[in-house]
């Protein structure tokens, strides 16, 4: 699984590709991520008039020769990303074909790859019906040798509860950052809550929704018992074409109602049928949607 | 193409059971979701059920069918008929049965076939030939040989028989006999097509003749009077109507009267024949048709026949009523050694007639006598000679034996026996005081039973059971054979002359003595009509006629062979199966892709 998950001529292509933050990002260690906060860093960012205490350094003493007037350059302030990526591994995951959770571990592996390669410090953290053990934010290769280990033997169990989940993350991590939520979102008890909690603390929060192409277009018909996976819970219905027009229609109402509540709140949604390639979300989506540069 | 295992088509029922197996698959699939909730608002849709069922009678099902089929074919064992370039031998068989005498619009066709057999035969110049002349009896005329010539004038010397059809097994026999399996072109020239499987068989089929024919000729007396019903039925297998006479003939008086048939029926006619003696009888139909064999029926009569016993010695009435007693038999005793009452031919001659039985009543036969013989207190020369009477005693069985049937022997009172001298082995039946007073033996020229006790000198006279001695005595013994089971036979058929006594004479149809018939036990017929037997104990017809299968319309027997290109060589058959058993190969495949590319893994 992992040259599934770490493909040496993807992760060529993910070479180039770095995160982007934008807004005000509070880190505590230097990295490679600009900050609207001003600091030390060789990126020149503004002027402004001197004040008591600051660093005699920065003052610009051509402008002062020049126009008399002292003014001390201010530089952007590189800080270092800690992104996180929640991985749902209930036991619906293990739909889909390909499987949701496959797809999903491919992604977080390259988010983390894409993390790593950009000096940032990357974290996983698998979630059910509540926050499973996973790798805190950390630098390095060593750690991403650590994700990798985690991804390939993610077992698909458990109920699903986002909220419930997201509250225990932020309990456990006290630090803000990028953090990318990747699940079928298809939770009965909501998840609204849990990404408002998220977002209220600061996190920049990117929600990649992963389904199976047979989830959203199911190719069956006939008298079938439709058996929820995560519960046994079952129910026999007769299905035509009509009846998948239903279903249709029921789960476009649910992406729907996803997607106004993420852009309500102004947090980047993707939808990804497993059966769409990896290298088309990351490099067309993500990018266009401004979450890698 | 063709099926060399044509019987296991039959594995095509298993179909069925593809079928059955397809409609037990549980009626609700499971289909695995992540959230119910979205299916929850869902209705149930009413045209699923009809979903459903086009999905079950789908491709996957015409697929698995299809599968099967293809692989019982492949097991049917399917081959091409295939023609080689080159004959290395071939058989003529040609149809000498009675049907190829029919006289069609292009003359007999026995001729057309023997001409036909002819052109083969020059086409086949160069070819190791072989001739067949096949009906009931199949003959090789001409072994594998390339004597063209001598081929050529073998088929011109034959002749149709009066004989019936042959069978395909006679045939394979035959050719296997004379040419193992090395005929590759078998050229089977006949009126009608025969189911017959021979690798390279060749039908070559004469012009048909429509034909009328009498298929069922019978005669019986009713009651004790001589007069005679004949009972005639007529099948016109014609395509036109048919009206004309049928006409019962004893020789001398003929009665007839007319038909009408329409195409394709048959109808039966019942005469009545006053006052005649005859056995023997001819049906015929005018106006006779291209095929006269079967115009014409010959039949004999089943006629009472008198159990004739010779008496020789004393009479006694007590035994010649109990001989007389039993109604199956019409006895005929005769006490002057005079010829008693028997069968006449044409001519009216007399003719001498063995006895059934012979009854020797105190008195000694010589011991050359023959055939059944009864001893009443009598002898036997050099076998059993009868001593001083003395004293009876009580009578006991010593065995249990079909002449002691329902005969209560502790009734039986003997008061005087005599002393025997047996110079034979012989059963005891009955004894006194351990001497045999019943016996019984056998030897290559008699069978003899001695009663030794004089009749008088025992209560058998006014006892029961001297009549259930002498039915069991006369059912021992049997009697001369009657025409009884001499009714109609085929030509060629085997007819057993045993228990006619001696066979002097067989006279055919035409009144000509057969050669080498003096002693023969069978008559084999070559040609229809009545022949006539001589035998020791009377004369006797047989009636043979031209086999029935002979009648029957020639079409709808089976489909007739291609005819082969001039010059082409032998059919053979090249086994396809290997391709059948890869198309099925390739079906299966597709089943399980369309399978795998339909049936969600979840919903399988």
């Amino acid at each position: 699984m992992s040259e599934q998950l770490l493909d040496p001529q993807f992760l060529r292509q993910l070479g180039n590709l770095r995160f982007i933050v934008r807004g005000r990002h509070k880190g505590h260690l230097s990295g490679v991520h600009s900050s609207r906060r001003a600091g030390v860093s060789l990126e020149f960012a503004d002027y402004r008039a001197y004040a008591p205490g600051d660093d005699l350094r920065y003052v610009d003493w051509n402008v002062y020769g020049r126009l008399d007037r002292v003014l001390v350059k201010s530089f952007v302030h590189e800080v270092d990303l800690p992104v996180t990526i929640l991985l749902d591994t209930s036991a619906s995951m293990h739909l889909g074909r390909p499987r949701k959770l496959g797809y999903a571990a491919r992604l977080a592996a390259a988010l983390a790859y894409l993390g790593v390669h950009g000096m940032d410090r990357v974290g996983v953290y698998p979630f059910s019906d509540r926050l499973h053990p996973g790798l805190p934010p950390r630098h390095g290769l060593r750690q991403m040798g650590h994700i990798v280990r985690l991804l390939q033997d993610l077992p698909a169990s458990g109920a699903t509860a986002i909220d419930e989940a997201l509250e225990q993350y932020v309990g456990h991590s006290r630090e803000s950052g990028l953090v990318f939520l990747l699940g079928d979102m298809l939770a009965e008890r909501g998840y609204e809550r849990g990404i408002a909690r998220l977002q209220h603390r600061g996190d920049r929060v990117v929600v990649v929704q992963i389904l199976g192409r047979d989830e959203i277009d199911p190719p069956v018909e006939g008298n079938l018992r439709i058996t929820e996976t995560e519960s046994a819970a079952s129910l026999e219905l007769q299905v035509g074409r009509h009846a998948l027009l239903q279903y249709r229609q029921r789960l476009r109402e649910e992406l729907a109602r996803l997607e106004a509540f993420l852009a309500g709140i102004r947090i980047p949604y993707f939808l990804a049928p497993t059966d769409a390639p990896l290298e088309e979300l990351l490099h067309r989506r993500f990018r266009d949607a401004g979450v890698l540069q | 193409m063709t099926l060399i295992h044509a019987s296991s088509l039959a594995l095509l029922a298993s179909g069925l059971l593809v079928i059955l197996l397809y409609f037990l698959r549980p009626r609700s699939r499971r289909y695995d979701v992540a959230a119910l909730y979205l299916w929850q608002a869902v209705r149930a849709d009413p045209q699923a059920r009809a979903a459903t069922l086009r999905q079950r009678l789908g491709v996957l099902l015409l697929l698995q069918l299809l599968f099967t089929g293809l692989i019982v074919v492949a097991i049917a064992g399917p081959a091409w008929l295939q023609r080689s370039a080159q004959v290395t031998a071939a058989a003529i068989v040609i149809d000498v049965s009675a049907s190829m005498r029919a006289v069609g619009p292009e003359g007999r066709l026995f001729d057309e076939a023997q001409r036909e057999a002819i052109r083969r035969l020059e086409e086949l110049a160069a070819t190791t030939v072989a001739v067949v002349a096949f009906a009931a009896q199949c003959e090789v005329v001409v072994s594998p040989s390339s004597d063209a010539i001598a081929a050529r004038q073998a088929v011109n010397a034959l002749e149709p028989t009066w004989q019936g059809d042959g069978t395909g097994e006679a045939l394979v026999a035959v050719l296997r006999g004379i040419g193992g399996e090395a005929f590759d072109r078998v050229i089977l020239l006949t009126d009608r097509p025969f189911p017959i499987d021979i690798p390279g068989l060749e039908t070559w089929i004469a012009t048909d003749v429509e034909n009328t024919g009498i298929t069922a000729f019978h005669v019986r007396q009713p009651g004790a009077s001589s007069d005679v019903e004949a009972f005639v039925r007529v099948r016109n297998a014609a395509s036109a109507p048919w009206q004309g006479t049928v006409a019962v003939s004893d020789g001398t008086t003929r009665v007839e009267t007319t038909l009408s048939l329409p195409p394709f029926a048959e109808d039966a006619a019942f005469l009545t024949m006053e006052s005649t003696e005859a056995l023997a009888f001819t049906a015929s139909i005018a106006p006779s048709d291209g095929f006269p064999g079967d115009d014409v029926r010959y039949a004999t009569l089943r006629r009472s026949a008198e159990y004739v016993v010779r008496w020789f010695g004393p009479e006694d009435p007590y035994v010649a009523a109990a001989l007389r007693a039993d109604p199956r038999r019409a006895v005929v005793i005769d006490y002057g050694g005079e010829s008693p009452p028997g069968n006449a031919d044409s001519s009216g001659a007399a003719l001498p007639v063995a006895p059934d039985l012979i009854v020797a009543h105190d008195t000694t036969l010589r011991a050359t006598t023959s055939g059944n013989v009864l001893l009443l207190h009598a002898g036997l020369e050099g076998l059993l000679i009868l001593g001083e009477e003395q004293e009876g005693g009580e009578v006991r069985a010593m065995v249990e034996h079909p002449l002691l049937r329902d005969i209560d022997t502790a009734a039986l009172r003997v008061r005087e026996r005599p002393a025997l001298q047996l110079g034979i082995a012989a059963t005891p039946l009955l004894v006194v005081d351990r001497i045999p007073i019943l016996l019984t033996w056998e030897d290559s020229s008699r069978r003899v039973v001695a009663w030794t006790p004089s009749i008088q000198r025992t209560n058998l006279p006014i006892s029961v059971d001297l009549p259930l001695l002498a039915r069991n005595i006369l059912d021992s013994f049997g009697r001369a054979p009657t025409m009884d089971a001499i009714r109609w036979h085929a030509v060629r058929e085997v007819v057993a002359l045993v228990g006619f006594g001696a066979i002097l004479e067989i006279r055919d149809p035409r009144g000509a003595s057969l050669p080498g018939a003096a002693g023969a036990t069978t008559l084999v017929a070559e040609a229809p009509g009545v022949y006539w037997i001589t035998a020791e104990r009377g004369r006797y017809p047989v009636a043979v006629n031209v086999p029935l299968s002979e009648s029957e319309p020639s079409g709808g027997l089976a489909v007739e062979s291609p005819l082969p290109a001039v010059g082409a060589g032998p059919i053979k058959p090249l086994p396809i199966w290997s391709a059948f058993a890869a198309l099925a190969l390739l079906v299966l495949l597709a089943e399980a892709a369309v399978y795998h590319r339909i049936v969600p893994r979840r919903a399988r």
